[in-house]
């Protein structure tokens, strides 16, 4: 009975989501009798929450809407910017990018809606989505797939605090996480249930398919014709490190395929577009997305190393205060708020991509605390002498 | 997210006010005196004094376990409405005519509103304001940036646009306890009053929920969230005992003020199990166990949050929308007139009441980020004076009082900050916080004179 009342829930929902993406699809059909439909194409590379943020994709996003794009591609390739040894296993971390994620996802459903007179087709083309890149393809009514393609790495919620505190409370952070990860997949139209299996070790997930469609059972496979998704045993080491874990789900293109989440296997742009029905007739907008997206990326780099230098700089500049005339102290002080106001500037122009790891990791202080050593500067200023 | 704990001398103080509070009933309006009775769909009536009745949503109050409570009906719960008794003639105001049996097929609603709001709406479509309480990120936290204060500033603001509707549109992780009966009170007692209340959830969690939990009318976004209200301080150490009985116990008259069943709300406080039975008349029956209910809501040894399915499968939300057309619609609104001035970036009008409190988190946001160089200034300038000169020490005593004003004016906009940068209640600032800081500053100045 539990299981029929969820069935038909999600049926109904999926039914809305169908209903949702039928309205849509006439409007790119009736652009193809008459001119022929216009490709907007992006690539979202590198690191998430770094290189991939959220106004560099507003920005290429509003380029689209500009030059009249009726259907979107997004590419994705997250890369992790640690290096391959400092790593942890991709299943095991970063559930909590999800609230990074949080920033970006609105740019293509609440944005679209709000600032789009025609919604576009959104099609979301995955070659790797770790981490919080995960969430965002399940954004898009269409996802498709390369073949050597990975999805997940949202894994550990359930063991994320370990043992800190109590439990109770530990529940209470997953429970609040979890539903906002069901909501984004219940929103683009997903059964929850495969963030479920991504995220909380230990679910078992299995399906079976009917009438070409997915049926989520949360249990082991019975039958034949069920297949397993998720068990509630350990990964071997070997399985973390083939990315074959059971654990948690990790999507690849097969899987992917096989459970409706991705509509194709497809490894190069041609083969998207003959799959996306697009092959006779389209025409690829000259977009601005390709120089949006480096650009950032050269900016943020730019101004991490100019941050970096202005803290050292103004490191060794209070070493030498107070050494001089009044003059030079004067002039020396000046100096620093200039160099205070450029690393503020720049943390606030770019402070997206500087999150708690970036500070940590370069020893950069918060901006409140660039303010205090202002003040304390200027307040030195005012009781000094000549 | 950020649920915190209160310092032991306020959960006292929050305990009384608790324990002291009864369940406040909706003052009487115009039809306060007329009685009604409801047929429900599986055949049970219910009779009771008349508190409001607009096109098809009713509220009835009726004793429950020897307790008065107003509850809510909407025209899908009930195939028959009758009036029981005339309200007084004077104290009618026009209405339009209503159909009293079936209101599925009546006029679509306008506003739930009481007599004087429903006087202003007879014949013109009905105007709706959209206030958010909390804007994500880092302006939503309970108690800092969601605020009794403002929304209590809000209400003339409405007034004077003529809104009938208020819709609460929630993005908050959560926050501080202290703030949810404040802001339940101003809500139920004062928004409910005057307009039809409405809550717009996409992301209420902990305090957030707990604050949207008296109001009973209640829709989602698609992706939106609501519940995991575990109270916790420090790392991640759980409220127990007394503090923890007390919370229970507010959120049960919480739950009821939204006529909600407080189960519910149990199991997003504690690991309390949760099933629902729906029957086919479409009534919800929760259970506070997995084994009772046909849909389990929360297994054994969870903290219970709704997604927007769960909600609208046992009818705790009444629609799921991602925009003001599909909210409208899910609140039977065949025309509406959402109040305020489009700008760029909003995905609703922002009417004066919710630029109020747009700009009252920014500044609350501005301060709180400058909050510790205002103090560390305060305390710098005081200290350096005190090895000065006269002529320094009227300079930095300048300055001290400087940011002495700043702290005054932060905590004039959000009196909360006294409690959380100085651990002094609001009541008390002024003297326990403002006098003696003034008297310094006027000290190291007489100094100067001597």
């Amino acid at each position: 009975m539990l299981q029929r009342l969820r069935k038909a829930l999600t049926n109904a929902l999926r039914g809305v989501a169908f209903a949702a993406a039928a309205l849509a699809a006439p409007t790119a059909q009736a652009q193809d009798s008459q001119t022929p439909p216009r490709v907007y194409y992006m690539e979202l590379n590198g690191e998430f929450g770094y290189d991939i943020s959220q106004t560099p994709i507003r920005e290429a996003m509003r380029d689209a809407r500009n030059q009249n794009a009726d259907v979107v591609i997004v590419r994705i390739d997250t890369t992790p910017k640690q290096s391959e040894f400092e790593r942890l296993p991709d299943e095991k971390q970063n559930f909590d990018e999800l609230f990074r994620a949080q920033d970006i996802l609105p740019i293509f459903t609440d944005e679209i809606r709000r600032e789009w007179s025609k919604r576009p087709r959104l099609v979301f083309w995955v070659k790797r989505a770790m981490g919080g890149g995960a969430f965002m393809p399940f954004v898009a009514p269409e996802i498709y797939m390369t073949s050597d393609a990975r999805l997940g790495g949202i894994g550990g919620i359930g063991v994320m605090y370990g043992s800190t505190g109590d439990e109770v409370v530990r529940q209470k952070q997953y429970s609040l996480r979890m539903a906002r990860a069901e909501g984004y997949f219940i929103a683009g139209g997903y059964d929850p249930k495969i963030v479920r299996a991504m995220a909380e070790p230990k679910y078992v997930l299995s399906y079976r398919l009917e009438g070409g469609k997915a049926i989520f059972l949360e249990r082991s496979p019975e039958r034949p014709d069920e297949f397993v998704l998720t068990t509630d045993q350990e990964d071997s080491m070997q399985a973390e490190v083939r990315g074959q874990t059971r654990s948690v789900l990790t999507l690849t293109a097969d899987v992917a395929r096989a459970i409706g989440v991705s509509k194709g296997t497809v490894d190069n742009l041609d083969d998207l577009l003959f799959q996306l029905g697009l092959s006779r007739s389209h025409t690829m907008i000259q977009g601005r997305a390709n120089r949006i997206m480096e650009g950032w990326k050269r900016d943020v780099e730019l101004a991490s190393r100019e941050i970096r230098k202005g803290v050292e700089e103004l490191a060794k500049g209070m070493e030498g205060q107070g050494v001089n005339s009044f003059e030079a102290r004067t002039q020396a002080r000046g100096r620093q708020i200039r160099q205070i106001n450029d690393i503020i500037a720049r943390l606030r122009r770019f402070g997206e991509a500087f999150g708690p790891r970036w500070h940590n990791e370069n020893e950069i202080p918060p901006i409140a605390q660039f303010q205090i050593q202002k003040e304390q500067l200027e307040l030195q200023q005012l009781v000094d002498k000549k | 997210m950020k649920f915190r704990q209160l310092k032991s001398k306020m959960l006292s103080a929050l305990g009384a006010l608790a324990i002291g509070l009864a369940v406040a009933m909706p003052l009487a309006d115009a039809e306060a005196a007329a009685r009604a009775k409801l047929t429900l769909k599986d055949g049970t009536t219910v009779e009771g004094e008349l508190v409001r009745e607009v096109d098809g949503l009713v509220w009835i109050k009726v004793l429950t376990n020897g307790r008065e409570e107003t509850k809510m009906f909407t025209a899908s719960d009930y195939s028959k409405f009758e009036k029981l008794e005339e309200a007084p003639a004077a104290a009618t105001p026009a209405t339009p005519a209503k159909e009293e049996s079936k209101p599925a097929d009546a006029a679509p609603a306008t506003t739930s509103a009481p007599a004087e709001s429903k006087a202003r709406t007879a014949n013109r479509v009905p105007r709706a304001a959209v206030i958010t309480l909390g804007e994500g990120g880092d302006k939503d936290m309970v108690g800092v940036y969601v605020m009794a204060k403002p929304l209590r500033d809000a209400i003339p603001l409405l007034q004077k646009d003529n809104v009938d509707i208020v819709v609460f549109r929630i993005n908050s992780g959560g926050g501080a306890l202290l703030e949810i009966q404040k802001l339940s009170d101003v809500i139920y007692d004062e928004y409910r009053k005057h307009f039809r209340t409405v809550a717009w959830i996409d992301w209420a969690i902990s305090a957030a929920a707990m604050t949207s939990h008296c109001i009973e009318e209640i829709y989602f976004t698609p992706e939106g969230a609501y519940g995991a209200c575990t109270g916790w301080f420090g790392q991640l150490q759980a409220m127990q005992g007394r503090g923890l009985e007390e919370v229970l116990f507010q959120m049960e008259k919480i739950s009821a003020r939204g006529n909600h069943d407080p189960q519910i709300m149990r199991a997003m406080q504690i690991m309390e199990p949760l099933s629902a039975t729906i029957s086919d008349r479409g009534q919800v029956t929760f259970y506070q166990d997995t084994t009772s209910g046909n849909l389990v809501l929360n297994p054994k040894g969870r903290v219970f949050t709704f997604t927007s399915e769960t909600a609208s499968a046992v009818r705790f939300s009444s629609g799921t929308a991602s925009t003001l057309d599909e909210l409208a619609k899910a609140m039977n609104l065949q025309e509406v007139e959402w109040v305020g001035v489009r700008k760029p970036g909003y995905a609703w009008p922002i009417c004066a009441a919710e630029q109020l409190q747009m700009d009252f988190r920014d500044k609350t946001y501005k301060d709180d980020q400058a909050f510790d160089g205002y103090r560390v200034t305060l305390d710098t300038a005081m200290q350096m004076a005190q090895q000065g000169d006269d002529e320094t020490k009227a300079k930095l005593a300048g300055r001290a009082r400087e940011s002495m004003n700043r702290i005054i004016s932060a905590i004039n906009n959000n009196p909360n900050l006294a409690l959380f940068k100085f651990n002094i209640f609001p009541d008390r600032f002024r003297e326990e916080w403002i006098e003696p800081t003034d008297k310094k500053i006027r000290d190291l100045l007489k100094k100067e004179k001597r």
